[in-house]
């Protein structure tokens, strides 16, 4: 039973990375990131494939975290500086382009039969049940990844990509270099993502490019609505209930009369139902604040 | 000497066919209130946004402070104290009123992450005055009993005034201001007028967009009149106001 509830954790908490890292470039400087997995991706691959090659298990996740903000940096020079539904379209273009290059470039990435055989960091030393370290690990970077977005986010510049959420013509007028700040928000945002990816990597410890469907993404998104916008903590409680509800039907399988396919359509109806009812009753997401969806613009 | 803060010379703007902004040529002096008026319509807000770096200019030049500034982007002439407020106000509606306040000093440390985690003393100090700074000028808009509320639960009046406030934050030399007194009443309307005389003369230009015929002619200097694109009449207000082709515009009959 322990067993269970920390492996269902660990997908916790890797998607609430994931999900914090959206909730930067959405929530708080108002991008609209559709290709958030190809960031994920990037990571989880980046970290197998130098760890393979023969670097250390920390430096190849290093790797991966650079490598997802490099991509974030190559995807929002061009698009930053455009209206926000470019940014879009190209980054949903973008982790599909991602997804299958990973598919079909096989001499690389084995293409769709996926990698297997790599370190997990401290694997060899760890005497107990490596679930409980990934355990440690994942929340812990999730702690700290909270405590350090919390205190930007509560700064100065924090403040400056809230001005370009809401309106980022008067962060112009205000002397802010929007374009820079944009940028810097989705390369912080993809290089959590890439760390994600890695975590995900070291929880499955075999990685193909189903694993990266534009489905991901979204998955993301509903964390970050269902937690409410701009809310990190938010955030965690959405991976939270999203994750574990997804994860939690999944060891039930067994006892109820329905073929896995169907179980499945049955999960997403209902995460579907449940968005539905949230943005009837309580449209600001469960963490989120009412005034500010009454606000005129 | 009397110096020209700034210089707007032959700038045109086409949108499709649509001339726009059509050879408009002035000059605002330094310390001084310019009105700028005209009938809807007749390009001023265009000239607002290829003057202040919204738009790309078609054709023209423009000066500030002796120096060519059209192609700086806006956020750079900002820098170099050229701020404007919009005719349709812009309150960054999820932020406090405060916070919308904060925002208007310029390069603040605190806007950089490699000081907010390496100098945070130097960080909270700054904050700290500009937090203060923020309330001395919510304090003079009347705007303090709302500090905390969110911006976007303000009034049009309330708005106009909270976007000035912000923009003066920012320390300009230079205010474009888009009609900034629609929607204020009468009684703030002409305390913001003291004002803004009152900031001329510590050394700030003005150069104002205003329907308003008795408020713009009491507290410019100089008026142009902006017609189909160009500057056809510049000079004291009286003089201005009482053009038959001002007349015109703003009686109809034209």
């Amino acid at each position: 039973m322990i067993d269970y509830l920390v492996a269902i954790s660990i997908i916790v908490g890797i998607y609430a990375i994931f999900a914090i890292g959206l909730n930067l470039e959405w929530g708080f400087t108002g991008l609209i990131n559709f290709g958030h997995v190809g960031f994920l991706a990037i990571g989880a691959y980046t970290t197998v494939l130098m760890n393979q090659s023969g670097a250390p298990i920390w430096l190849s996740m290093a790797s991966g975290v650079v490598l997802a903000a490099f991509f974030g940096l190559l995807v929002g020079i061009p698009t930053l500086r455009l209206r926000e539904d470019y940014l879009a379209i190209v980054t949903i273009g973008f982790s599909e382009i991602v997804r299958l290059f990973l598919l079909n470039e096989e001499w690389l990435t084995r293409g769709p039969m996926g990698l297997f055989g790599f370190d997990r960091p401290f694997e060899a030393v760890i005497p107990f049940d490596y679930n409980y370290f990934l355990f440690i690990l994942v929340f812990g970077s999730l702690a700290v990844i909270y405590l350090l977005l919390e205190k930007l986010v509560h700064s100065p510049w924090g403040r400056v990509l809230k001005s370009i959420r809401e309106d980022e013509d008067v962060a112009s007028a205000l002397g802010k270099d929007v374009f820079r700040y944009k940028i810097q928000a989705l390369m912080i945002g993809s290089a959590i993502a890439g760390l994600a990816g890695a975590f995900l990597a070291f929880n499955l410890q075999y990685i193909n490019p189903r694993n990266f469907i534009p489905m991901e993404t979204f998955y993301a998104w509903i964390i970050v609505v269902l937690g409410g916008s701009a809310r990190n903590k938010g955030t965690i409680l959405g991976a939270i209930i999203v994750q574990s509800f997804y994860t939690g039907t999944r060891y039930i399988q067994d006892y109820v009369p329905l073929a896995s396919h169907q179980m499945a359509a049955l999960r997403v109806m209902v995460i579907g139902v449940l968005l539905v009812l949230l943005m009837m009753y309580k449209p600001q997401g469960l963490l989120g604040k009412k005034e500010e969806l009454t606000l005129g613009q | 000497m009397v110096q020209e803060i700034l210089k707007v010379r032959d700038v045109k703007k086409y949108f499709g066919g649509v001339m726009a902004v059509d050879g408009a040529s002035f000059s605002v002096e330094e310390q001084t209130i310019k009105g700028l008026i005209g009938a809807n319509g007749a390009g001023k807000t265009t000239l607002f946004n290829l003057i202040t770096g919204y738009y790309k200019l078609d054709s023209g030049k423009i000066f500030f402070k002796g120096e060519r500034v059209e192609q700086l982007p806006t956020f750079k002439k900002a820098r170099i104290g050229m701020v404007r407020t919009f005719q349709l106000t812009k309150a960054l509606s999820r932020m406090t009123v405060l916070e919308n306040l904060l925002l208007g000093p310029k390069m603040q440390s605190g806007e950089h992450i490699h000081n907010i985690f390496l100098r945070p003393k130097i960080v909270a100090d700054e904050e700290a005055r500009i937090v203060e700074k923020g309330i001395e000028t919510l304090e003079f808009f009347d705007l303090m009993h709302m500090k905390d509320d969110y911006a976007g639960a303000l009034s049009g009046g309330q708005k106009r005034l909270l976007e000035m406030a912000r923009a003066l934050m920012t320390d300009p030399k230079m205010l474009l201001l888009d009609e900034p007194f629609a929607g204020v009443n009468p009684t703030l309307a002409w305390k913001l007028v003291g004002r803004i005389k009152e900031l001329k003369e510590r050394g700030m230009t003005f150069l104002i967009i205003e329907h308003d015929m008795p408020l713009i002619t009491d507290i410019s200097d100089t008026i142009s009149f902006m017609n189909h694109g160009r500057i056809i009449l510049e000079g004291p207000p009286e003089d201005v106001r009482q053009d038959p082709r001002v007349l015109d515009a703003y009686l109809g009959g034209g």
